[in-house]
């Protein structure tokens, strides 16, 4: 209940600027972005970070027919890499700094944390489940072909196919980077938001 | 979306990465900012203050006034800046509107004033946020209550009204006596009518005058006849009058079953039932019984008087806080009942001779009557029965109170209710309508960027306007955004709304099929030819997996070609092919269309690395070719020959 009353404030502009590879300029726009005052009004979101609640809010706003509170919260623990239940300003610019500006192959890293549900290295075939499940949710109910009961999963099946090279069951990261590296459509779609800023 | 929102897109767009490795099909291309300027400040002067904004935070909500380039109307040169010669305070309102995605209503300010401002910056006052949304209702209603009285009052002294039937006027008549003299006047009598039946009722039983030789008679005895006569007169008029409000009630059923038309055939059927029956002895009993209800015409009333309906009401809503006392008071009775009983068991020509007999002198101390008839003798009774009374005092007060500020909350609740009622409805249809708008923007827009991109393809200039101007950046970023979702996911969007299914010639519908659908249809049905062009290519996978949406928008079957058909004769789209290497030849595509020409077509083949898509739509039945329009040549395409490990093939058609 503490965090209701501490202002977060984010590190010196200068030294966002030299760990991440965004200019100061899109820093200022990114943290106007940030800090708007329409999230603020939430009571349980402390000024200068904002915690999964705001996250679900801001990806069911996005995503207005489907049930996107799951992927929200995969997606907040992507972010959130110290899990302390927030996501500061630092979190978040660390995080787009490489998605926007990375190379591949540190996407391609943040991705594989993404799904790596437990951050203990291997991706199971229960954690791809979760993660396509609330993909899938995103859609929603009215889609066209409906979605089938065992649709996430036959998705994984075929993500499983691809990526686990020695067919134990888990995808490693090395093995992870590897398939990606040889698939062009999602080497090409990497770059695909690169001047999203 | 909301204006705050959009400031995250950028970041949920690059979150978009995560689903890249997942997706079977290649992600569409992003929007591109064809004119990125830098964020600059601008400068609005309303009426001599300034206000200054970003340019971005304006260009929010493109279609209003400050949104869109109708500001450049108002664009002032030599000194650089936006003028408006409006009211500068709502004006701070409407900004704040822009920056927080909120827009509120201020108290101090007049109704029609705000709503002339809203209407002359372009935005909908349905947009007004929550915390001020009731006040601004409120005030609306009431001001147009105003405008409405005045109005009648006007009618009324020129004696113009809309026509209704004659049912609905003896209704309207019936529900509010003050629209005409007539229904006043049918309101005294009846409340005449009903009082004098009351009376009678009461008089009747008075002992009046003893007719010497006999015993001591009652009024009604006595003057039998008379107090016939009126019993009949005011039956009579409430038997009219049931009848009357049966005829004109606007739904009979409904008004059999309320409450009022019951009261009023239980006040009349006492007396029918008196006529019918005979003076027998067995049966008068029960015929006296009956007249018991006749007291219950005083409850017609309540029709009379609002105070009589809410304290019913009332009643009714407090039905669990008197259910309470109830109970807690039969718990006390029978505790205190029992306890005197054995108390006094010992005492001798004790009244309290059983548990029930002593409920009566429980029920009257605990009440604070004491009547005296039943007092206890011995010292235990005595000392029982005061802590008797004592709680008794504390049961019955409590929740007396309660049941009294139950009241006059519910008096006051009763009407913020419905209007809280009201409101709810609207905000739900109004999220809904939002919510379909924004799927509806989507779907629009990407018929209209596909469209856009085909356009691109072969060089034509000419449908540019066809195409909707003004979806502005953020909003074709955010459509990007979900199609790459519906990429990944192989699913696609659908909205009802029959107005998407019927439009001119620019309609290109495109369905993703599922991969793994779309091969258990190939495997089950025989690929065909596709023949007339009619009839869609894959009609027979269409029938399966239907579902409850409705797919009206996606299967228009558009009747009439128009001009601009010939236009997109050669209109091909990209699309992606799947084809699973390793196993079967069957082919799938993934984007069907409605009209095809009979030798387009995906034909069949049995080898895998070779590919062909003609993916055509051209919405014109053949019967209406134009002449000039050649048929398309059969595409070959282009397959890039898949890797061993890519199930996926990209093709273009020509």
């Amino acid at each position: 209940m503490e965090m209701a009353t501490v202002r977060h404030r984010p590190e010196a502009l200068e030294l966002l600027e030299a760990q991440s590879k965004f200019t100061k300029k899109e820093l200022q726009i990114l943290y106007r972005g940030f800090k708007n005052p329409s999230f603020l009004s939430f009571p349980e979101c402390p000024s200068g970070v904002v915690n999964e609640e705001t996250f679900k809010e801001i990806y069911s706003q996005f995503f207005p027919q489907g049930d996107s509170t799951n992927y929200a919260h995969f997606l907040f623990n992507a972010f959130d890499t110290d899990h302390n239940g927030s996501v500061s300003f630092e979190d978040f610019v660390m995080g787009l700094s490489i998605l926007l500006r990375g190379t591949v192959q540190e996407k391609l890293n943040w991705a594989f944390n993404l799904y790596d549900i437990n951050k203990d290295g291997y991706i199971t075939k229960e954690e791809m489940l979760d993660i396509m499940k609330a993909i899938y949710d995103m859609m929603g109910k009215c889609t066209y072909p409906v979605l089938k009961e065992d649709a996430p999963r036959q998705h994984v099946e075929t993500f499983f196919q691809k990526m686990d090279k020695n067919k134990d069951g888990v995808v490693t990261i090395e093995e992870f980077i590897e398939s990606c590296q040889k698939d062009e459509n999602i080497m090409r779609s990497m770059q695909l938001f690169e001047n999203v800023i | 979306m909301a204006a705050g929102v959009a400031a995250w897109l950028p970041f949920a767009r690059a979150a978009a990465i995560g689903w890249m490795p997942v997706a079977n099909c290649p992600m569409p291309l992003a929007p591109t900012e064809k004119n990125k300027r830098q964020d600059e400040l601008i400068i609005l002067n309303v009426s001599g203050r300034r206000f200054q904004t970003w340019r971005t935070t304006l260009e929010r909500y493109p279609d209003t006034l400050l949104g869109s380039t109708e500001k450049e109307f108002f664009f002032n040169e030599d000194t650089k800046e936006y003028f408006f010669d409006r009211d500068p305070e709502v004006f701070r309102c409407i900004l704040n509107f822009y920056r927080t995605g909120k827009l509120h209503y201020p108290r101090y300010e007049c109704i029609s004033a705000y709503d002339e401002e809203l209407a002359f910056y372009g935005i909908l006052p349905e947009i007004i946020g929550d915390c001020c949304y009731e006040e601004y209702k409120d005030r609306k209603r009431e001001n147009a209550e105003r405008l409405m009285d005045d109005n009648d009052s006007e009618n009324n002294q020129e004696g113009s009204m809309p026509s209704l039937s004659f049912r609905q006027t003896m209704w309207r008549a019936f529900e509010n006596p003050h629209t005409s003299t007539l229904a006043l006047v049918f309101y005294y009598v009846t409340g005449f009518f009903i009082a004098v039946s009351v009376i009678t009722n009461v008089v009747e039983t008075v002992p009046c005058g003893a007719v010497p030789g006999s015993r001591e008679l009652s009024c009604g005895e006595r003057y039998a006849v008379a107090f016939f006569c009126l019993d009949t007169a005011c039956v009579m008029i409430f038997t009219v009058e049931y009848l009357l409000r049966l005829f004109a009630a606007p739904s009979r059923y409904r008004f059999i079953r309320s409450v009022m038309s019951i009261i009023d055939v239980v006040a009349i059927m006492p007396y029918y039932i008196g006529l019918v029956m005979t003076n027998n002895e067995d049966v008068s009993g029960a015929f006296v019984t009956l007249r018991v209800f006749r007291v219950f015409r005083i409850f017609k009333f309540s029709r009379h008087s609002q105070g009589l309906r809410i304290l019913g009401y009332t009643l009714k809503s407090c039905a669990s806080e008197l259910g309470f006392l109830l109970f807690s008071l039969t718990m006390a009775i029978i505790i205190f009942a029992t306890v005197m009983f054995y108390a006094e068991k010992g005492s001798s020509a004790s009244k309290f001779t059983s548990i029930p007999a002593s409920f009566w002198y429980t029920i009257v101390t605990m009440t604070t009557l004491g009547y005296g008839d039943m007092v206890p003798k011995t010292i235990a009774g005595k000392i029982f029965g005061s802590i008797c009374s004592l709680s008794g005092v504390l049961v019955i007060a409590l929740p007396v109170p309660v049941i009294v500020s139950n009241f006059s909350r519910i008096y006051h609740q009763n009407q913020r209710a419905d209007k809280r009622r009201a409101q709810k409805k609207a905000r739900l249809a109004r999220i809904r309508v939002a919510k379909t708008g924004s799927s509806n923007a989507y779907l629009h827009s990407k018929r209209n960027g596909l469209l856009n991109e085909a356009l691109e393809l072969t060089g034509s200039t000419e449908d540019e306007q066809h195409v909707t101007k003004g979806t502005s950046l953020i909003e074709s970023q955010h459509h990007h955004l979900l199609h790459c979702l519906e990429k990944t996911t192989g699913l696609s969007y659908l909205v009802d709304d029959p107005l998407l299914s019927v439009r001119t010639s620019t309609i290109k519908n495109h369905e993703f099929i599922d991969e793994q659908l779309f091969e258990q249809n190939c495997m089950e049905s025989s690929m065909q030819n596709y023949p007339s062009s009619r009839s869609p290519s894959l009609s027979s996978q269409h029938g399966l997996g239907s579902s409850g949406c409705s797919r009206r928008s996606k299967r228009s079957h558009l009747p009439n070609a128009s001009v601009a058909a010939t236009r997109l004769r050669s209109l091909q789209e990209l699309s992606t092919i799947h084809v699973p290497c390793s196993q079967q030849p069957s082919l799938t595509t993934s984007r069907s269309s409605l009209n095809m020409k009979s030798d387009d077509g995906l034909r069949p083949n049995c080898k895998a690395a070779q590919i062909t898509t003609a993916i055509i739509s051209i919405p014109t039945p053949p019967a209406l070719t134009p002449e000039g329009e050649s048929r398309p040549p059969p595409s070959p395409s282009h397959a890039s020959i898949p890797t061993t490990t890519s199930n996926i093939v990209k093709v273009s058609a020509l």
